[in-house]
Order: C-alpha cells, then structure tokens, then sequence
C-alpha cells in the first residue's frame, strides 16, 4: 500500500510537469514551455528570457481557440496542434486536459519536428498527469 | 555485423525499449512519466549521434531524421532539407500502399536513384532517416566504412 | 526606440479609461441622453459581442480573451484606487468599492482575505453582467473575474489567479471571485 500522502502526490505530479517542461526546454532552439489553463493563466512555466505571462497565455488560447474553429468549418473535428511560424521562431500550442494547454516557444533554429515529436510524445503522459492533478 | 547495420539494429533496440516504456500501465503516473522522458531521449540522442556520424562519412552528401516528414535530426546544415522531408513522405505514402498491395510487410526501406544523386530512406521506430548521395557511390560500402 | 503607432482601439480605450480615472462621469456628445445607458444594452455588449459572437471565433478561447479584457480595466482600477494611499489595503479596497459603485459594475464586498494562505475572495452584489440572466451551467463573469484579478494584482504587484467560483447566473444570488497570489 501506497504510504504517500495525496498532498505529497500533488505535489510530485506538480514537480513532474515542471520535469517535462526542463526537459522541453533542453530541445535545441526551446526558448519557453508553459502550461496555460482555460482562462489564459500560466500555471506552470519554464524560460530563458524574460515573457508577459498574461498576455503569452491568453494569446495562446486565443490562437489556438480561433484554429480549432476554423477546423470545424472545414469538417476537420478535433485539433491537435496549432503551429505558428514567425519571422523569428515557431510557436506551438497543443490541449492537455480540461481546457489546459500546452506552449512551447522556440526559435527559428528549433528543428520543428523534432520539437513537434517532442510535444505528441508528451501529451498523452501529461494528459495523465493533468487528470490525476486536478481530481487530487 | 557490419557497423550500419549494428548501429541501426541499437536504434531499432532503442525504439523498441521506448515503445514498451509507452506501454507501462500508471499505477505510479510521475515514475511512469519520467522513465518514458528518459528512454525517449536516449533514443533520439540516439538518433542524432548517429546521423553526425552518417553526415561525416566521406561520399555522404547529407543524413538526415525526420518525423511525418518534419525535420527532427540533421547533419551539419545539409540543402534543401524541406524537399527531402517532403520527398520523404511522399515516397514512404506511395511505398506503404504499394507494400500493402504486394503483402511487403512493415516497410523498411526506400531508395530513389536520380541520374546525378540518390537518397535512401530508412525506418527506425517512429523516424525516418534519410541518407543522400551522389549516385555513384555505394552506400553500403560508405556506411561500414565510418572512419 | 522606434514609435509604435497606436490603433484606434488602443486611442478610443486610453480615452475612455482617462475618463474612468478622472472620476468625470459627464460625456460630450450625450446632450439628451446622458451618460447613462439600460442595462441590457451592456449586457448585450458583454454576452453577445464580447460572449457569443467572440466564441463562434475563438471557440474555447474566448473566456480567455474576455478576462483579459477585464483584467485591462482591473488593472487601470487598480492604479487609479492605488495612488496616494501609502499601501494601506483597507482605503484600497473602498476606493475600489466606490469605483464599481459609480460605475454600476457591482456592489463589491471582500468575503475573505487570508494573505498568509495569499487568498482573497471578493463579492460581486448585482454584478452588472449576469443580472437577470438564469440557467447557465458554470459561471459566466469572466469580465469581472478578470478585472478583480488585476485590481488585486496592482496593489500586491504579484501574479494573480482570479476564478469565478459562484455566480448569480448560477442562482447562486451573488458573484464570488476567489484570488490567489501566485
């Protein structure tokens, strides 16, 4: 029997998604990981510069809000992933769990698959994590 | 086994543990979560090691990794590395249907012969790595000669 | 530093935010009618252009967008009710009080503030949003969610989550926005 305390289990999960977001960062060209929960707050981030957090996670809801309908129209269901590319660098937004998303900010030297490998590779884990994270 | 083939059988190996690692049942989702971080990195470290090395073999114009046709590990800044991307999915569409069709089984491999350049495309896991070079060289002799 | 033109939406809100902190509720133009306006007409502004209109373009997003929006005006609030106070959090939270008030935003009542446990939860009576309005399945003010998040941000100039935690449309007869200091 599990002698963890479910506040420590919180906790660890916490540290967990902190976890994938270093790891996130150490990809070549990563410059920020956030994760934005539904109303635009950033909840959890890592970066190596300085970032308007208010106005990062709402635009990134924004974004992918916008994205994600244009996909109905067009018959296109469930959005996965929204890919923006920029003069300077890509930004890259994908849904966790109950309106939570995850963003990585990258520059231009990132190598997009290897950062959009990265980011499908880690969904389903932290998908996991979210549902076990926001039902403790 | 000659060092190409016992440098992709280690990848396959690679992918493999990763796989499995995806496949580990939650019970402790953190532990789960972290080994899964740890064996996917291995692989893709991996996979870079391997297409430095590729990219460094005398006759080896580029190397190449790609995942659904999008850039994931390249040699020192090869040309047109959108077109073989784009190329790649192409041909690995049009080959996977063609498998299908003739019973070929899990594709494994694809090479494309031009009058001046080749380009082989080799599976590994979820990847594709591609290698380019002029025509005239034999890959498979290049690639056990690293050195 | 190059000079970022500012767009008509950026003028019109400095305008409009110059007349809020200048506590001058009289407006030009408005002879006959005032400066006054019925409620539903906002309310028509805030759940139709700002709610659902936005929400057949940005679909989830929109909630964001729209406390964004109110956090703007919080933060603009909260700087106007922040100056010459010394800090002092009780002649803050009456400036803020008298300010929604006087623009009809809500009667705000703080609930609870534990500041060792860095949460406040604030009261929205009447809350100019969700009057009259019924039946929803989760709280709607997101507007005023935002805009007490950064009233609270700009006094204790620390990052803030604001969530809407009851709301009137709920039926649960009054708005209760909950504040953490992250």
């Amino acid at each position: 029997m599990s002698n963890i305390h479910p506040l420590d289990t919180r906790k660890s999960q916490s540290g967990e998604i902190d976890a994938i977001l270093r790891n996130l960062m150490g990809i070549q060209g990563v410059s920020a990981a956030a994760i934005v929960d539904n109303d635009g707050f950033v909840t959890h981030i890592q970066r190596d510069s300085e970032i308007n957090t208010d106005a990062i996670g709402a635009s990134v809801q924004v974004v992918f809000g916008a994205a994600a309908r244009a996909a109905q129209h067009v018959g296109h269901h469930a959005t996965n992933m929204v890919i923006c590319e920029n003069a300077e660098g890509f930004i890259l937004s994908t849904p966790v769990e109950a309106g939570f998303m995850l963003a990585l900010v990258t520059q231009r030297d990132a190598l997009l698959g290897r950062v959009r490998f990265e980011l499908k590779e880690t969904i389903p884990v932290l998908k996991k994590l979210f549902s076990h994270y926001l039902t403790h | 086994m000659p060092w190409f083939q016992a440098q992709m059988a280690e990848l396959q190996r690679l992918a493999e543990e990763y796989a499995l690692s995806q496949q580990q049942t939650a019970s402790n989702i953190v532990n789960v979560s972290e080994k899964m971080r740890l064996k996917r990195a291995e692989f893709i470290d991996a996979v870079q090691v391997l297409v430095d090395k590729i990219g460094k073999i005398k006759g080896i114009s580029a190397c190449a990794a790609y995942h659904d046709g999008l850039i994931l590990a390249q040699s020192a800044h090869p040309a047109a590395i959108d077109a073989f991307g784009a190329t790649l999915q192409e041909s690995a569409r049009a080959a996977q249907q063609g498998a299908a069709l003739l019973g070929l089984g899990e594709l494994e491999q694809i090479v494309i012969v031009g009058a001046k350049n080749k380009v082989a495309m080799l599976s590994i896991g979820p990847l594709m790595l591609c290698i380019s070079s002029p025509k005239q060289i034999n890959l498979a002799l290049a690639l056990n000669r690293p050195h | 530093m190059p000079q970022i033109q500012k767009t008509d939406y950026q003028i019109a809100q400095q305008q409009i935010l110059d007349g809020i902190i200048s506590g001058e509720f009289d407006i030009e133009n408005r002879r006959d009618l005032g400066p006054m306006i019925p409620i539903r007409l906002f309310q028509a502004l805030r759940m139709v252009a700002l709610g659902s209109n936005v929400e057949d373009i940005l679909g989830q997003g929109a909630p964001s967008l729209v406390y964004h929006s109110g956090q703007s005006l919080g933060l603009a609030m909260g700087q106007l009710a922040a100056a010459n106070i010394d800090k002092d959090l009780e002649t803050y939270v009456g400036k803020i009080k008298l300010l929604c008030r006087q623009l009809s935003i809500g009667l705000v009542v703080p609930d609870r503030v534990d500041l060792n446990a860095g949460v406040l939860e604030l009261r929205v009576d009447e809350c100019v949003s969700c009057a009259g309005i019924h039946n929803v399945s989760a709280p709607i003010c997101h507007f005023e969610a935002g805009m007490v998040g950064g009233i609270v941000k700009t006094f204790f100039n620390r990052n803030v989550k604001a969530t809407e935690t009851k709301c009137n449309a709920l039926g649960d007869k009054t708005c209760l926005i909950r504040v953490d200091l992250i």
